[in-house]
C-alpha cells in the first residue's frame, strides 16, 4: 500500500487519496492520470493491466486500485 | 496512406487496447469525445511499423496524436497543407518519451511549454470585492483582446459564439475603468474545480494590479462551488508565474510542451 500511495502522491500531489472514494467519478483523476497510473502500476508490481480492467471502478479509491493489483498479481 | 476513421466504437476499443499494452501516447480524450470526433469526420489515421498517428483536422492546422509501442520511434510524417501541432503532457519528474530530440529529427520545432498549477480554496484569503461579469455588449472587445493576446495554435481560443455563451452564463469576468475595458478573465467549471482558461490585460493597463484583481474576482465568483482553482501557464511568462506563485498557486507536476511542424 505504501508503494501505491507513493506513486499516487507523486502523480497528483494536490489530491487527497486517503479520503476520496470517487477519484474517477468526482473528476479528481482524469484520463492522463489513469494512463500514467497504468504504466506505473505495471512497472512497480510487474503486472499486466488488460483493457477490461481499465474501468472507473478499479481506480475510484486507493483500496480499489490495490484490490485490482493484488488480483492481477494472483492471476 | 491516411484514412478517415468511420467507426467510433471500434476506434475507442482500439484506444483502450493500446493503453492497456502500455503504449506511449498523447491521446487523452474520453470515449464521448472520441465518438464526437469520429462522427464529425474530423479524425484520420496513418499506421506505421510500431505505431499509429491520428490527425484531428481544424480550420488552419492539424493536431497530431500518436500511439507508440515500447522502444519504437515516431515515423516521418507526410507533407501536409497546414501546420501540424503536437501537444503532449508529461510529468516534470519523469523522462519525456519520445524525447524532444526524437521529434526534432522528423521536423518538429519547439513552440512553447506550459505547466499546470493549482490552489486549494481553503488556502485562499478572500478579499471583500464585487466581481464584475462581462455583458454581451462588450463581446467584440473581449474577443478582440483575446485573439490579440494569445497565440493561435494551442490556446484553446473559443469561437465568438462559444464566448458569447460563456458571457451569458457568467464565466467571463472583467475589469473596467471609466467604462473602458482593462482586462478579462475567462474560466470554466470542471468536476474537480474551476479552471482558468484565459486572462488578458490591455498593454497600457499592465502593472496596475488588474490581473490580481481579476484573480480575486474569480476566487469570489467560485468560492461556494470550487474546492480547487487550476490553470495552465506558459513557462516563458515570468510575470504571470510570479503573480500565480504570489497567490499561492503550486505546480502539480504536469508539463505540456507544444511542438510545431510547418509546411
Amino acid at each position: 500500500m505504501d508503494t501505491l500511495l507513493k506513486i499516487l502522491v507523486e502523480l497528483r500531489p494536490d489530491v487527497d487519496f486517503e479520503d476520496n472514494k470517487e477519484l474517477v467519478d468526482s473528476g479528481e483523476l482524469d484520463s492522463f492520470d489513469i494512463v500514467s497510473l497504468v504504466g506505473e502500476l505495471c512497472e512497480a508490481y510487474e503486472i499486466e493491466i488488460g483493457a477490461e480492467d481499465i474501468v472507473p471502478e478499479n481506480f475510484n479509491s486507493v483500496e480499489a486500485i490495490m484490490a485490482m493489483v493484488v488480483r492481477l498479481q494472483e492471476d | 496512406m491516411i484514412k478517415q476513421l468511420i467507426d467510433g466504437q471500434d476506434f475507442w476499443a482500439e484506444i483502450v487496447k493500446r493503453l492497456s499494452k502500455g503504449e506511449k501516447t498523447n491521446f487523452f480524450f474520453s470515449e464521448e469525445e472520441v465518438l464526437q470526433l469520429v462522427q464529425k469526420g474530423k479524425i484520420s489515421r496513418l499506421d506505421f511499423d510500431g505505431g499509429v498517428y491520428f490527425f484531428v483536422t481544424e480550420e488552419n492546422l492539424y493536431r497530431l496524436y500518436y500511439f507508440l509501442e515500447k522502444e519504437k520511434s515516431p515515423e516521418v510524417l507526410p507533407r501536409l497543407q497546414q501546420p501540424i501541432i503536437l501537444e503532449e503532457v508529461h510529468l516534470a519528474t519523469k523522462e519525456r518519451i519520445p524525447s524532444k530530440d526524437t521529434w526534432e529529427k522528423i521536423g518538429f520545432q519547439h513552440y512553447l511549454e506550459r505547466k499546470r498549477m493549482y490552489l486549494m480554496a481553503k488556502n485562499i484569503a478572500f478579499e471583500e470585492r464585487e466581481p464584475s461579469f462581462a455583458t454581451e455588449e462588450i463581446l467584440e472587445e473581449i474577443f478582440l483582446l483575446m485573439n490579440e493576446s494569445f497565440e493561435p495554435f494551442s490556446s484553446a481560443l473559443p469561437t465568438k459564439e462559444a464566448l458569447l455563451k460563456d458571457i451569458q452564463e457568467q464565466r467571463v469576468l472583467i475589469s473596467l475603468k471609466n467604462q473602458n475595458l482593462l482586462g478579462f478573465l475567462h474560466f470554466g467549471d470542471e468536476k474537480q474545480g474551476s479552471m482558468l482558461w484565459h486572462i488578458a490585460v490591455l498593454p497600457q493597463a499592465r502593472g496596475l494590479g488588474v490581473g490580481e484583481g481579476l484573480l480575486q474576482d474569480w476566487f469570489l465568483a467560485r468560492k461556494d462551488i470550487a474546492k480547487k482553482f487550476m490553470l495552465w501557464v506558459r513557462t516563458d511568462n515570468p510575470p504571470a508565474l510570479r503573480m500565480y506563485e504570489k497567490h499561492g498557486f503550486l505546480p502539480d507536476g504536469r508539463v505540456a510542451p507544444v511542438m510545431i511542424k510547418t509546411t
